[in-house]
């Protein structure tokens, strides 16, 4: 029988992710990254480093914690609460994934502690125009010299480019073959251009004119299947934050429908207010169930591109609208700037655009289904 | 007057009118806030406003079906605020016409129809939101002019000569009893304006307004005292539920093309996204939803021209075509993908698909449910009026 219980040290995880967000993560905080576009909270990220948040799934060796996709998905539940900003999903898990699961020993030694200790920003090169996951479509390329490889190309909607100390780039090698070059940020050739999304945050076009870099900078072979993997893995965490989002959202919408008075009541008193909240916890409960059973297949090994699959199907839309009904259920005051319930309005749909389309995963899981 | 025939003749004539006034103003350099009063005082000099307002009361005579043609072309040609302005003579025209006396007509509906006066509307209140009996804004009669205090909500005041306000002038008589409606100058002492921002775009802009001790003439009475929350429920509403079902068909069939266009014309992943069969029946089931709405809207305009009763029309009208604006921006930020999401910025032009629309569109349509009142208001309405189910409320 499935297990949908959490350890003790998984319920106490999520209380400290959750006070820690509440006491230092206000919305001012959410309001200030986006307004002065500074992107993250440098202070609170250095907050997470401490308390070892940036460690997740990475060993112990590399000064990892021991910990698994559930306690994952359990900080970005939490994070998408508070709306929290930050480049963990790019660098410590695409970035720590990609460099535990395709690195060199050294490049593990000498990044992993980096990126656990919140000294580097890792980001992750990968779309380009008209690609999203097809790596047989891309483009941008790796021409080799003597000493390593120069690269040119244009990538889409990368996060954090501008400030990432390595763009993990998924490029054509010279064989043809795919090759996963870390090119430093401060490579001379490289230019970014911010693109403002939805979201209240930027993703960057990067333009690659013959960046150079060392033979030693790329990391191992990858196929098509392992980095759909390593995504889609990806992608499951950032379902858990949307669930967070609607959970939150939600919440603010019982506050809200409790407070206001209307035709002589609280308007949590008429039916159908009370049936749409009601529709709306079952699709939150829902997707959390969906997001929990995924990360505990993910935690045991047990191969679930399926499940992925109608994670990110299922979970985008339904907590997206959520969303759209916890703020009809505000009325006008939910639709000034001023009103926080806009924030996650905006924030999930981003999220969920990023998920890749739904045709992709629905191919996905027709075709696990034998069809 | 025969609606196909002449009708298109007019819509011919506004479309050449906007068009040719668009093109003189890109040429001289004119835009923003400017273009908009210039652009406004010529469609009130063509009479154009006028158009549902008789002939005796400086407007061109015929229904409001004409009027609705203007409409139309203003939505899908005409900046933001022309339209607003213009909508909003569809709205308060029908009460001051249906319900107000001769002198209070003489005095504003010529001036409404040249555009030299525009008309906002204030029911809603910090109290009075979908309860619009909830009046708490006062009008205590001296002599002759009421004095007004209390607080407006989410209108268009600012940079409006008037508002068609509900007040309370009878405190002791059931609620829906003790509410009229004046006309309120909006340049009187004691009232201020305060903007509230709302997060589609950076410069969409509704209105806080406290009326201090305003003096308003009693002249400026629209029909009889304490009569005006009835006409808010039966004229009024009628009117502006279906406008706001117009309003939610704003570049309806403009930002449908740019969706089957962009379907056609991009790959993903090295298909057509019109190749995929799921894509392909999502927009056969738009173009039809987007057909019934405008159905729904144009009996909605027919029966009030007839004048007959509207019953249930407008708020089918408004409800089904919120909802159905709500499924075409739905589908086309998700179609749109992670190319959906970016704003319309200098740097994202280049990648930024159907003109930005998708994230501004995603983010308005959120109001429609709620502006012109809630749909749930309208599903009330279908059921309570239109059913005769016992009303709860
Ligand atoms: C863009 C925009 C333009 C507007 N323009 C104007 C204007 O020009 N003039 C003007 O006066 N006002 C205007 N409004 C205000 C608008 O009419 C109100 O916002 C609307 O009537 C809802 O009132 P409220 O915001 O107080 O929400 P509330 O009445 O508090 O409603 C909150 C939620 O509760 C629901 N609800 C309330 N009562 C019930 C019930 N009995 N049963 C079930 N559900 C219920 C509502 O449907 C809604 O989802 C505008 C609003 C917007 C957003």
């Amino acid at each position: 029988m499935m297990d949908f219980g959490f350890s003790e040290q998984q319920e106490m995880f999520r209380t400290s992710v959750r006070d820690a967000l509440e006491r230092e993560y206000p919305m001012d905080v959410v309001r200030e990254v986006e307004e002065k576009k500074i992107d993250y909270s440098r202070e609170f990220y250095a907050k997470m480093a401490q308390m070892g948040w940036l460690g997740l799934m990475i060993p112990e060796q590399y000064g990892g914690e021991s910990s698994n996709w559930i306690d994952a998905a359990i900080l970005y539940e939490e994070a998408g609460k508070a709306l929290l900003s930050s480049p963990h999903l790019v660098t410590v898990i695409l970035g720590g994934q990609a460099i535990l699961n395709f690195g060199s020993e050294e490049q593990k030694g000498r990044l992993l502690p980096a990126i656990t200790q919140g000294e580097i920003v890792v980001t992750w090169a990968l779309a380009e125009p008209g690609v999203n996951s097809d790596l047989s479509l891309i483009a941008t390329k790796a021409t080799s010299l003597d000493d390593g490889y120069t690269i040119s190309g244009t990538k889409l909607f990368v996060p954090f480019a501008h400030l990432a100390d390595y763009l993990i780039t998924a490029c054509r090698g010279p064989e043809g073959e795919i090759i996963l070059p870390l090119v430093g940020g401060t490579n001379g050739g490289l230019t970014s251009v911010p693109l403002d999304t939805i979201g209240g945050s930027r993703l960057d076009e990067v333009t690659f004119d013959e960046v150079r870099i060392d033979k030693g900078n790329k990391l191992g072979k990858a196929s098509q299947a392992d980095i759909d993997q390593l995504v889609s893995q990806a992608k499951v965490l950032s379902c858990a934050e949307m669930v967070g989002i609607a959970q939150a959202a939600l919440d603010m919408a019982i506050w809200h429908a409790e407070e206001r008075v209307q035709f002589g009541r609280p308007i949590a008193s008429f039916q159908t207010i009370q049936h749409k909240m009601a529709d709306m916890s079952l699709a939150v409960q829902g997707a959390r169930h969906l997001v929990y059973y995924t990360v505990r297949l993910l935690s045991e090994g047990i191969a679930c591109a399926k499940e992925r699959a109608m994670t990110c199907l299922y979970v985008g839309p339904t907590c997206n609208s959520v969303v759209r009904g916890a703020m009809h259920i505000h009325g006008g005051v939910g639709l000034s700037r001023d009103h926080n319930i806009t924030l996650f309005y905006r924030r999930a749909k981003a999220i969920q655009l990023n998920l890749g389309y739904s045709e992709l995963n629905s191919k996905i899981i027709a075709q696990e289904l034998g069809l | 007057m025969d609606l196909n025939k002449e009708g298109e003749k007019l819509r011919g004539e506004i479309r050449l009118f906007l068009d040719e006034h668009g093109q003189l103003a890109r040429e001289k350099g004119i835009g923003g806030e400017e273009y908009a009063q210039q652009l406004y005082t010529k469609i009130g000099e063509k009479g154009w406003l006028g158009l549902g307002i008789p002939e005796k009361y400086g407007g061109a005579g015929g229904t409001f079906a004409e009027f609705t043609i203007l409409q139309d072309e203003l939505l899908a040609a005409a900046p933001e605020p022309v339209s607003t302005a213009a909508l909003l003579v569809g709205i308060v025209v029908p009460p001051i016409l249906a319900h107000g006396g001769d002198e209070i007509k003489r005095r504003f509906l010529p001036a409404i129809a040249g555009g030299k006066v525009k008309v906002c509307l204030g029911c809603t209140e910090p109290e009075a939101g979908s309860d619009t009996s909830n009046v708490q804004t006062r009008a205590v009669l001296e002599g002759d002019k009421y004095i007004v205090n209390g607080t407006k909500l989410y209108n268009d005041a600012y940079g409006y000569d008037y508002m068609l306000t509900t007040v309370r002038t009878d405190v002791k008589a059931p609620k829906e009893d003790g509410i009229s409606m004046l006309l309120i100058d909006l340049k009187t002492p004691g009232i201020e304006i305060i903007p509230i921002w709302m997060f589609w775009t950076p410069n969409y802009r509704r209105n806080e307004v406290h009326f201090d001790d305003v003096e308003v003439p009693s002249a400026n009475l629209v029909g009889d005292e304490n009569r005006g929350w009835h006409y808010l429920v039966t004229t009024l509403r009628d009117y502006e539920w279906v406008q706001s079902g117009n309003i939610a068909q704003l570049h309806i069939e403009e930002n449908f093309q740019l969706l089957v266009d962009f379907v056609k014309k991009t790959k993903q992943d090295g298909r057509v996204l019109s190749e995929f069969p799921s894509i392909r029946h999502t927009l056969a089931d738009l173009a039809t939803d987007i057909e019934v709405a405008k159905l729904f809207y144009q009996y909605g305009v027919w029966l009030l021209s007839k004048g007959v009763s509207s019953g249930m029309a407008p708020a089918m009208a408004k409800l089904y075509t919120t909802g159905m604006a709500q499924r075409l921006y739905d589908a086309m930020i998700n179609i749109t993908g992670e190319y959906g999401q970016l704003e319309r910025t200098p740097a994202a032009k280049k990648w930024i698909p159907m003109r930005g629309r998708a994230a501004v569109y995603y983010k308005f349509v959120s109001s429609w449910s709620i502006a012109g009142w809630s749909s749930e208001m309208q599903r009330d309405d279908i059921a309570s009026r239109g059913l005769g189910l016992p009303s709860y409320l």
